[in-house]
């Protein structure tokens, strides 16, 4: 039977359509973030490329051999008082070998080595009593730690050929 | 009503999923890009400003030349063999001895790190003031070249002497 009267269309509550729109709202805010998110990772790609750029173009021969200069310098002001410090002069034996040296003595050769600090003296005399001045003179100097004979011998016109082993102060060496 | 009501959960169903498998690890990986970017800046600032101090370093340095020359002189940053040779040869040439051989030339590293020793030998006849003044030129030089063993033998043309010297260099770089 027809229908003469329309029934009223239901309505559709309120709350769900206030669920259609929250729904329609998560799934197109997902959407969007999406794309979103997308774009900003691609400007953030771009942005680090730059910055690698940049960084990379620091590094140039003229910025390296910058670096390596001051590094030198660096190292040479370190290290300069240290080495001044160490520096030995020899010179200083030279000068006390003159004073002390016995008129009777004649020096034929010597052996100095500053790094052990110890000098080996190969001398002729005509006395003993000239090697044992010599000896003496030696053992008087402050500077002289250590003196012994390592060698004495007879040679021909009764010349006394005798070697002396110094142990010298290191002060002796030291730089003014 | 009730197909409104599956068509509203579904689309939300569809959004929280894309959200999860979509949108968050994408949000993460951005996250981590983020973060990357603010290292790889502060280590470009730095890059920067570290070029920047050396730069001023070296201005210093060519303010303060004279005394840092000295420094220089003594500390070379290679081995300078051929330069104390030639040094060497002239203030033997100078003091009056004849230099018979040189050679022996050793690199050998120092006692700290980064230092290296050029050690050689040198023989050579002449007077005694002829040998203690070219000690005394050697030793007193810029270059700090130390005298390590001096060996005197009496000759009958002479005195001959035997040294070994060494300086020395900046081996690091």
């Amino acid at each position: 039977m027809p229908e003469i009267i329309p029934r009223a269309k239901a309505k559709t509550p309120s709350w769900i359509k206030l669920l259609l729109i929250f729904s329609f709202i998560i799934f197109g805010g997902s959407l969007f973030s999406y794309f979103a998110v997308g774009w900003a990772q691609e400007n953030i790609r771009q942005e680090t490329d730059q910055i690698h750029q940049e960084t990379l173009a620091l590094v140039t021969s003229e910025n390296q051999a910058l670096e390596k200069e001051i590094k030198v310098a660096q190292y040479q002001i370190n290290n300069f008082s240290g080495l001044l410090s160490a520096h030995q002069n020899s010179s200083a034996f030279f000068d006390l070998l003159k004073s002390v040296v016995h008129p009777g003595v004649v020096i034929q050769g010597f052996n100095l080595n500053l790094e052990q600090e110890r000098a080996e003296i190969r001398g002729q005399a005509k006395s003993f009593q000239d090697i044992g001045e010599q000896v003496l003179a030696w053992q008087e100097e402050a500077k002289v730690k250590e003196v012994g004979f390592t060698e004495l011998s007879l040679g021909e016109e009764k010349d006394i050929y005798f070697t002396l082993d110094l142990v010298l102060d290191p002060v002796l060496f030291k730089t003014n | 009503m009730k197909k409104a009501i599956i068509i509203s959960f579904l689309i939300l169903l569809l959004g929280l999923i894309f959200l999860q498998i979509g949108v968050l690890p994408r949000y993460t990986a951005y996250r981590q890009l983020h973060s990357q970017l603010e290292v790889d800046k502060q280590t470009l600032t730095a890059k920067k400003e570290y070029y920047s101090q050396l730069f001023t370093l070296q201005q210093k340095i060519k303010t303060y030349q004279s005394a840092f020359a000295k420094a220089s002189s003594a500390l070379p940053p290679y081995a300078d063999a051929a330069d104390i040779y030639r040094f060497v040869l002239e203030k033997a040439g100078e003091s009056g001895l004849v230099v018979q051989t040189m050679g022996g030339l050793n690199l050998n590293p120092g006692k700290k790190e980064g230092e290296g020793i050029i050690e050689f030998s040198i023989l050579t006849e002449g007077d005694y003031s002829a040998l203690t003044s070219f000690l005394k030129a050697v030793e007193n030089s810029s270059r700090l070249i130390n005298v390590k063993m001096v060996r005197l033998e009496g000759g009958e043309e002479g005195p001959s002497y035997s040294l070994v010297l060494e300086a020395n260099y900046a081996s690091a770089f």
